[in-house]
This record gives structure tokens, sequence and C-alpha cells, in this order.
């Protein structure tokens, strides 16, 4: 289901009532997870098989996993979560990928080897419900948190509709104790919630899809060589539309989860007046670099194992995070562009702060 | 600005299909061949135009804040205005939509 449809509409106005019906904590709970997976179902219904999978196999993991003191068996423990969840995104999202970089990569050897091309569809939010599962796993091998006590909040924390299909991507410490305590939104919250849903569809639907995807479409879509003016109105639209559409969403989610009596985290903090990268990255898709920094680049060694190491630690990310967008060597340059950035900059930073200590110590 | 100039030049490689296509518009970007085409509509471009700096004024003007906090200080027929005005071109606009472009991840 999307939010920018009557369906949802309907879909929305229902579970508002129900939730503001008296009834039991628990059975609200119930009601939003059943829910959820309906919102999941309405794309392609088997498909919760996987999101299921991945929600009991983490459950059962993260709560042995904190209570597990072996050293080897907490490793395999972990290594089973991460096999699970990086393997299901692999195979549903990389599988074709792989596939072709393989068979370029075997015939460019001499082999001659054709394989059909296989027909693997994308499960919508896979990207987004593993990595929500895989943080608690890790966080529950370093015992960053209190393992979560019921399944029934886990599956509701990993399910939630709002954030469910495309963020913002929460930890557990963010929501589940929101989950112990009935919850419901005050007159000024609901306000704020539908305002917040007003504005995300606004941005996608009127600025994103009416006014700015047409343009965007003609011109990256054309096989022509464009006028310089072309060009640039074409990747400004898209700047624009990817903007929109995607912090749209997230000012939905955060939106109609506020009606519910629930605070989502923030995804995006005014990013096109970012100054500098860095500065970048603390306000564009927010949850994913705080994802990124806090499960992939800090247990690198973030810029603890000397200079070459965070130089390289910050590409390994970046490049990374390129390729979690999308099945491409395109998404990989994005990334890598963005580790470039990054690179030019501390060490911009790190020439400004050597002139600047060797003047003081004057 | 800078900043948003290279970002910018990234979004060419994350929305190219292909290398051949982010190559050949990132080339049109800073030199102009003598057998370029013209593809869009002034309107068009006049309308994204108005969009992109509207959109970075705003970005700069809200840099430190967060939008519920602007909304708590307004008076509220500003804000019955503003939400009114969402809500009619909302509904005007439902034509044209499609997917939320991250729901490919």
């Amino acid at each position: 289901m999307v939010f920018n449809s009557y369906t949802f509409i309907v879909f929305f106005l229902v579970m508002l009532l129900l939730h503001n019906l008296p009834f039991s904590w628990k059975v609200k709970k119930i009601n939003l997870l059943i829910a959820s997976y309906l919102f999941y179902a309405a794309w392609n219904p088997p498909f919760i098989l996987l999101l299921w999978l991945s929600t009991v196999v983490d459950f059962y993991v993260g709560k042995a996993l904190f209570t597990q003191e072996n050293k080897y068996k907490k490793k395999l423990l972990l290594v089973i979560s991460l096999i699970g969840n990086l393997g299901m995104l692999c195979f549903f999202k990389y599988g074709t990928f792989i596939l072709e970089n393989f068979t370029l990569l075997v015939n460019l050897v001499g082999f001659d080897f054709h394989p059909a091309k296989p027909n693997i569809i994308l499960p919508a939010g896979i990207s987004f419900y593993t990595f929500t599962t895989l943080c608690y796993t890790i966080d529950m091998y370093y015992k960053k948190s209190e393992p979560v006590k019921s399944m029934l909040d886990f599956s509701l924390f990993v399910t939630f509709f709002p954030h469910l299909v495309a963020g913002p991507i929460v930890r557990p410490p963010q929501l589940v104790p929101q989950f112990e305590h009935p919850k419901q939104a005050t007159m000024q919250q609901l306000m704020q919630g539908l305002l917040l849903l007003s504005l995300g569809l606004f941005m996608k639907v009127v600025l994103a899809d009416s006014m700015l995807a047409e343009s965007a479409n003609k011109v990256f879509d054309s096989k022509d060589v464009l006028s310089t003016l072309d060009a640039w109105i074409g990747v400004l639209a898209f700047s624009g539309q990817i903007f929109c559409d995607f912090a749209g969403y997230s000012t939905c989610a955060i939106g109609v989860a506020a009606c519910l009596g629930f605070i989502l985290p923030h995804n995006f903090l005014y990013p096109y007046a970012a100054i500098g990268f860095s500065d970048f990255w603390r306000r564009w898709h927010i949850t994913l670099s705080a994802w990124l920094r806090d499960y992939l680049y800090i247990p690198l060694g973030g810029n603890r194992s000397g200079l070459f190491r965070s130089y390289l630690n910050i590409m390994i990310t970046m490049l990374l995070g390129g390729l979690w967008h999308g099945a491409n060597w395109t998404f990989v340059v994005w990334g890598a562009l963005h580790g470039l950035y990054l690179w030019a900059e501390k060490t911009i930073l790190y020439f400004r702060n050597k002139k600047f200590q060797q003047r003081m110590l004057r | 600005m800078l900043t948003f100039f290279f970002i910018n030049v990234t979004w060419v490689f994350f929305r190219a299909q292909d290398f051949s296509t982010a190559w050949r518009l990132l080339t049109s970007m800073f030199y102009q061949a003598p057998d370029a085409k013209t593809l869009l509509h002034t309107m068009s471009m006049v309308k994204i135009c108005i969009i992109t700096i509207g959109l970075i004024s705003f970005h700069w003007m809200m840099r430190n804040t967060l939008v519920l906090q602007v909304v708590e200080k307004m008076s509220w027929w500003l804000l019955a205005i503003i939400w009114s005005l969402i809500l009619i071109l909302l509904i005007l606009s439902q034509e044209s939509s499609s997917s939320f472009i991250y729901f490919q991840f």
C-alpha cells in the first residue's frame, strides 16, 4: 500500500478509529500488527513470509545473544543473523546483478556461460526491514540495550506500517519502549500528525510527481546529447524530485505515527542547506547514515585505527551505502563520489587545523 | 551552495540507468556540444527554476529549526490558509501520481 492512495486513506481512518476505541492496550497492539501485515500484503501477500522469517529468526537469535556468554557461540549466532538477513537481501535484491557480473567475469576468462536471466522479484522494503532486524541482533551482540521481552512488541517494532516500507530506519530503543504503555495521540499530536501527513503528501504528489518528475524523466531517459541548459534543468529537477519524494514519504510516516501517538525519528533536516558533506549526511536520510556509522563505520574502526584506515573506512562505508540503494554499478559510483568528497573535506580540515595549531603555538 | 553543486553531480550517477547515459549527461552539463538537442519546454524550465530556488531558500531559512516549531509560532489563520492551499493542490494533482522512488529499495 502507498501513502498516496485512496486505499490508504480508508485504511488510515479505520486504524485511527480502532486505535481510539476502548480496547485493551494488548488488543490495540495486535490490531496494529495485523494492520501492518495487511499494509504490506497489499503489495504482494506471499512475501509476508520473508518479513515474518526475518522477524522470528532475529527475535530468537537476539534473545540468545544477550544471555550467551561463550565467545564462539556468540559469534556463531551473530553470523546466523547476518547470513539470514544479508543473504535474503543479496538473493532478492542483488541476485540478478551478481549473476550478470559473474557471467561477465567468466566470459572474460574464456568460458562460454550464458545463463537465463532469473526473474527475481524485489520484495518491497527488504532493504529496510533487514537493516532494522539486523541492528537489533548487533545491539544484542554488544549488549547495547535490553532484549525485547515479547514477540508481539518485537514484531510490531519491525512491521510497524509507517516505517515498514521505506523508513525512517528505527532502532529498538527508539520505538520499543513506546509500546510498553498505551499510546494515544493528544489533540495537539493529532493535529501535528495530520499536518505532517498533508505536507508529506504535498511534497510527494504535488512537487515531486506533478511538477518535477516529467522533466527529470525526459532528460534522464533521453538517448541524445542535450544542451547544457536542458541537462542542468533535468538534474536540478531530479534533485528536487528525489528530495520531495523521499523526505515527503518520511514526513508522511512520521505524521501517521504521530496520529497514533508514536514518535519516529527525523530523517531529513533541510539537506540542501548543508555546508560541506559531513553536514549533508547529518541532514539527508539521517537514519541510514546513522545506521551505517554505528554498524559499519565504527565496527570497522571508525577514525580510531590511524589516518590511512579512517580514509579506507569512510570509502568502504560510502561504497556499501551506495550499493544498498540499488543493484547497479552506478549506485556504487555515487557512493564512491560521496566518499571522495568526504576525503577531500577531511583533508582540507586536517590542514586547516594544522595551520591553526601552528599559529597558536607561536 | 558549493555543496549543492557537487551533490547535483552525484545525482547524475544515482538516477542514470547506465554509465553511458551518466557520462553523456555530465559532459552536456559542462560543455555545449554543437548538435545538442533542446528537450524541455521553456515553461517547464521556468517552473523547475522557481521550485529549485524556492526549495533551496526554504532549506536555508529552516536549517536550524523544525517545521513543527515554526508552525507553533504561526498565527492560526496563516496556518489555516497554508494548510488549505496544500490540501487543494493535493486534490488537484492526484492524477499524476507514481510510486515512491525509494520503493525500489
